[in-house]
């Protein structure tokens, strides 16, 4: 047993592992789904066996640096089970909702820990630099408390706003809605947002569709009044900028600015006002803390280490003295 | 005039590093087989000194003209990498005055870093929002600080391996025998090895505020992975078989060769939005 013990955790294991887990990450023919996990656990029986094996490693800066790099392994392993990547576009004034979240990765262990209305999208600005190129992103967001209150907060750039364990950070992806109102010859006013693509990226299609209840869909056409200059500096302010939204239909069209309507088959609709929608990435690990606080202690393991290594004097004195430096 | 001050310090740094490089390497190639007298040493270190101060000059210009650090373009890498590894050599060369003997070895690498320089194109450049946090300077100092030791090691490792010859070898004979010069290299390489280890972590916490994510496997993550496996690989193997000084600096020279792929090739190479989000 302490053979196997010992050969599991041997320096040659170890390289064996180094070169698994090299070889799955750049080598195309090596690289899969599991892979690069099957590496990383080598990596890390290795690593446990050579504690095992070696006092040496128990001990001091090295056993702080190897414990910890072990822990650190399998925080990941949990932290990966739990964890929970995605995407959500909200509208100003709109609430977090977790039916609108595009799940992009979920840990097999995740469950949703976030109540609906956490938190409300507020106005929000994205600075650019001539040849546009996006500068500093400040998105306002009102953040549900426990007594029931609303606390705002600025997020965006290297701030994301962290809730219920979640982490949501602005993004590239971002643009106007226009907010409609479908009044139907009959029943009742029904008013909605309309999110158009992402600006400034996809400035030439700003383009949506309306579903005429009973009648097809209508095209919807944002129109800048002033039109994106990729030499200057600006502001994209979504609620400040004067546009006009215009209504293809049945081959008719119209030009309507805030608070005109239109007369569609079955009803009218009005564009109320245009607005921003913000993309957020979604983000939750539970083991962030414990990674970090364990990289940290691993890291200063390492550094407790090498500082008495290099507390022990050489004799740097010239070769020749020492017989050519044999 | 100040794109043309900022270019004069920056052509006139490296002219004198490649001052310096000369007359080490000219003092090493010199027949004679005796080791080279102090005042090469002492007019290596004055031409390093004067390449710093116009680095400093030309990166200070530059700075304030744009209004961020040296960190985005090659040109800009390289000039803040000249500096920094030029920094940390001198600083070594003072601790362990006998370094100014490996001149001849680095001198040379910071001369080609300087030319691959001035060949780059010195286009101002925008930095993301993403970059204005103090995070930042903890990765960028530590990752010039790892690179800098193992740069320091290279130098050392370059000694060891001149040393085959017999006629280097008598040139060298000023500075200590390989068993010591040996353990020296791989001091500076446990220190690289702290910094590296460093750098990635400040690196992921840096990550995960600005794209949402602490560690995505993009190629100069995975790169700075693959660094880190071989440095360490390469510490186990020489304490776990005891390899030969010139083995080891083998090894160094690999460590150094795949570190400097990882900072000046991936990032230039790869499309992947390390740089930040734009």
């Amino acid at each position: 047993m302490s053979a196997l013990l010992a050969a599991v955790g041997s320096t040659r294991a170890m390289l064996a592992c180094f070169v698994a887990l090299g070889a799955a990450l750049v080598l195309p023919v090596a690289h899969g789904t599991w892979s690069v996990p099957l590496a990383l656990g080598a990596v890390a029986l290795n690593l446990a066996s050579a504690i095992a094996v070696h006092p040496r490693l128990r001990r001091g800066g090295l056993g702080v640096f190897h414990a910890s790099l072990l822990a650190f392994l399998l925080a990941v392993t949990c932290g990966q089970l739990a964890r929970y990547e995605g995407e959500i576009e909200i509208v100003e004034g709109g609430a977090f909702e977790v039916e609108a979240v595009t799940t992009t990765r979920a840990g097999a262990l995740h469950e949703w820990g976030i109540e609906r209305d956490a938190f409300f999208q507020g106005p929000w600005t994205v600075d650019y630099e001539p040849g546009v190129k996006r500068a500093h992103t400040r998105s306002g967001v009102l953040v549900a408390q426990d007594d029931g209150s609303l606390r705002p907060q600025v997020v965006g750039d290297d701030t994301p706003l962290a809730v219920a364990g979640y982490r949501f950070y602005t993004t590239h992806n971002k643009g106007f809605a226009a907010i409609v109102t479908w009044l139907p010859e009959l029943g009742e006013a029904a008013t909605g947002a309309l999110h158009f693509p992402s600006y400034p990226m996809f400035d030439w299609r700003q383009e949506a569709r309306f579903d005429v209840p009973g009648h097809g869909e209508a095209r919807l056409f944002l129109q800048l009044d002033a039109p994106l200059d990729e030499r200057a500096r600006w502001t994209l302010d979504p609620s400040a900028t004067p546009a006009a939204l215009v209504v293809h239909v049945e081959g008719k069209r119209e030009v309507l600015r805030p608070g005109d309507a239109t007369p569609l088959p079955g009803g009218r609709l009005r564009f109320d006002r245009l607005t921003g929608w913000m993309g957020y990435r979604v983000f939750r690990d539970p083991a962030l803390p414990w990674l970090f606080a364990l990289a940290a202690i691993a890291v200063a393991g390492l550094a407790w280490h090498v500082w008495h290594r290099a507390a022990i004097a050489l004799p740097l004195t010239a070769a020749a003295t020492e017989g050519g430096g044999a | 005039m100040m794109p043309a001050l900022e270019q004069a310090s920056l052509w006139l740094a490296v002219m004198a590093l490649a001052a310096g490089g000369s007359i080490a390497m000219l003092a090493f190639a010199s027949a004679g087989g005796a080791p080279h007298p102090m005042h090469v040493d002492r007019a290596v270190a004055r031409l390093l000194g004067v390449a710093l101060a116009l680095l400093t000059a030309g990166i200070a210009v530059r700075w304030q003209r744009i209004g961020h650090g040296p960190f985005l373009s090659m040109y800009e890498v390289l000039a803040s990498s000249l500096w920094s590894l030029g920094l940390v050599f001198a600083f070594a060369c003072r601790r362990f005055p006998g370094l100014w003997r490996t001149s001849a070895f680095v001198l040379p690498v910071l001369v080609l870093m300087g030319a691959w320089m001035l060949a780059s194109s010195p286009a101002d450049t925008h930095a993301p929002a993403t970059y204005e946090t103090p995070v930042l300077w903890f990765h960028v100092v530590l990752g010039k600080l790892f690179l800098g030791c193992a740069f320091v090691a290279v130098g050392i490792a370059g000694v060891l391996l001149a040393r085959r010859s017999p006629r280097a070898r008598a040139r060298l004979a000023a500075l200590p025998g390989d068993g010591v010069l040996d353990a020296l290299m791989w001091r500076f390489m446990l220190a690289a090895l702290v910094f590296e280890s460093a750098m990635l972590v400040a690196g992921a916490v840096w990550a995960q505020d600005a794209w949402g994510r602490w560690w995505a496997w993009d190629p100069l993550e995975i790169w700075a992975l693959l660094t880190w496996l071989l440095l360490a690989g390469a510490v186990h193997a020489r304490l776990a078989w005891r390899v030969a000084p010139r083995t080891g600096a083998l090894l160094v020279v690999a460590v150094f060769a795949v570190a400097f792929f990882t900072f000046f090739g991936i990032p230039f190479v790869s499309i992947a939005p390390h740089k930040g989000a734009v």
